[in-house]
């Protein structure tokens, strides 16, 4: 049917958790998108990414209906949790901030080769090798 | 239900990168979420978890992993409420003609007399909140026979199918290449009662069997409509009638052009603001 795209809201919420409560209700509400719809379809396609905050980009159409595409985390979010970076604890520059493992390193690199657009895994795990170094995260074994 | 959020909106310069990392690296601070907008991020947390020093944990957090600075523009108290019960007040009853109703499920219409149709606004196209839709149904109250077999090409909600069978005619297959048509043309039909005359199915055009119906629909858009135009054509019998909707006035030589290439004529059009929808017959 004619879609005329009437606005996008870009929200980054937790995988399998969206409810009504702030921000999910008021931002969409506002848009005039089905608030619990919403919820139960972002909860099912991203139930299996529990304890991940999921960057999703909702397009809302003008009749009130809608559409949503949900991204994987950046692997800087990844690397950050996978090394637990003590919060707030830095010095800056001084001290590496955190360790991952090869084998973590590997996993990042499998849930993002997607966005990487590579099929090879090496490929994949020097990129996100690359983005620890920026990071001060260490890559050990 | 009464608990109080924090919407502490955060400056950042509109770089993909850094407006997905923050986000991800602060919310296991307690944040339940972020929304982003022109100036930089919106962050949302339960008031009680908000502590003074949690900007300066913040701000060594991101110099820690090399992310610009940023500045706090506001913070906003937000009473919590029922956003979900707000929303459905806004999704009110639509009066499309004289006869035609569209109500949500949480609004219904009692009106015996009246074609009223229950649709949810969800994640297909066709809730009656669009002038296509309407002059659509405008139209079918017009061409639509008793008895009659109706393709519905794009179906979305499956609303233009339901529409059909409730004016009369005796059978509707309603197609849609997006798979979420499935689900919500099922459930539409099922909850406007008309399941055993209507068939939701995923697919384009090739994929109908049937041929000689005798009204079909299309909501579509200008290009996909000229693209379908041929296959449409070829399912339509020598008397029917084919309604076209997804137009904008502009659109109208180009469609008209192409059909009286093919020898169809047309027979009614419609107009809501920018947007026309037509009927066409062959000569």
């Amino acid at each position: 049917m004619a879609k005329k795209i009437v606005g996008f809201i870009k929200l980054q919420i937790p995988a399998g958790q969206a409810n009504p409560a702030p921000p999910v209700g008021p931002a969409l509400g506002q848009k005039g998108v089905n608030i619990m719809e919403f919820c139960k379809q972002f909860n099912a396609r991203t139930q299996a990414q529990a304890g991940l905050i999921i960057p999703v980009i909702i397009t809302v159409f003008s009749d009130k209906s809608f559409t949503f595409i949900t991204k994987t985390p950046p692997a800087a979010v990844l690397l950050v949790k996978a090394a637990k970076v003590a919060k707030g604890s830095g010095e800056p520059n001084r001290n590496k901030v955190g360790k991952v493992t090869r084998a973590q390193v590997k996993e990042i690199a499998q849930m993002k080769m997607p966005d990487f657009n590579t099929s090879n895994i090496e490929a994949a795990m020097s990129m996100v090798e690359g983005t620890a170094k920026s990071l001060g995260i260490t890559v050990e074994g | 239900m009464t608990s109080t959020f924090l919407d502490i909106h955060i400056a950042i310069p509109p770089d993909e990168y850094i407006r997905e990392v923050l986000p991800g690296v602060i919310a296991d601070l307690g944040f339940d979420g972020f929304v982003e907008d022109d100036r930089g991020i919106h962050c949302y947390i339960k008031k009680e978890l908000w502590l003074e020093t949690m900007e300066q944990v913040i701000k060594e957090l991101t110099e820690q992993l090399h992310l610009p600075m940023f500045e706090i523009l506001s913070i906003t108290e937000i009473q919590n409420q029922n956003w979900n019960e707000q929303w459905e007040k806004s999704i009110q009853p639509i009066h499309v003609t004289d006869h035609i109703i569209i109500a949500p499920s949480w609004h219904p219409v009692h009106e015996p007399s009246k074609l009223v149709l229950t649709i949810d606004p969800k994640m297909t196209f066709g809730t009656g909140y669009h002038e296509t839709t309407r002059l659509m149904l405008r139209l079918m109250e017009q061409f639509i026979t008793h008895n009659g077999k109706v393709l519905d090409v794009g179906t979305g909600t499956g609303i233009l199918a339901i529409t059909a069978i409730k004016l009369g005619a005796a059978k509707a297959i309603g197609i849609d290449i997006d798979e979420w048509s499935l689900d919500n043309g099922i459930e539409n039909i099922k909850r406007n009662n008309v399941e055993k005359h209507v068939d939701i199915r995923i697919g384009s055009i090739d994929t109908v069997t049937e041929n000689n119906f005798d009204i079909i629909l299309a909501n579509i858009v200008r290009n996909t409509i000229l693209e379908l135009l041929d296959g449409m054509i070829a399912k339509l019998s020598s008397q029917g009638i084919l309604l076209l909707s997804g137009l904008l006035a502009t659109d109208r030589a180009v469609i008209e052009k192409a059909l009286h290439s093919r020898n169809f004529k047309v027979v009614s059009a419609v107009q809501e603001n920018e947007w026309i929808a037509l009927a066409t017959r062959r000569v």
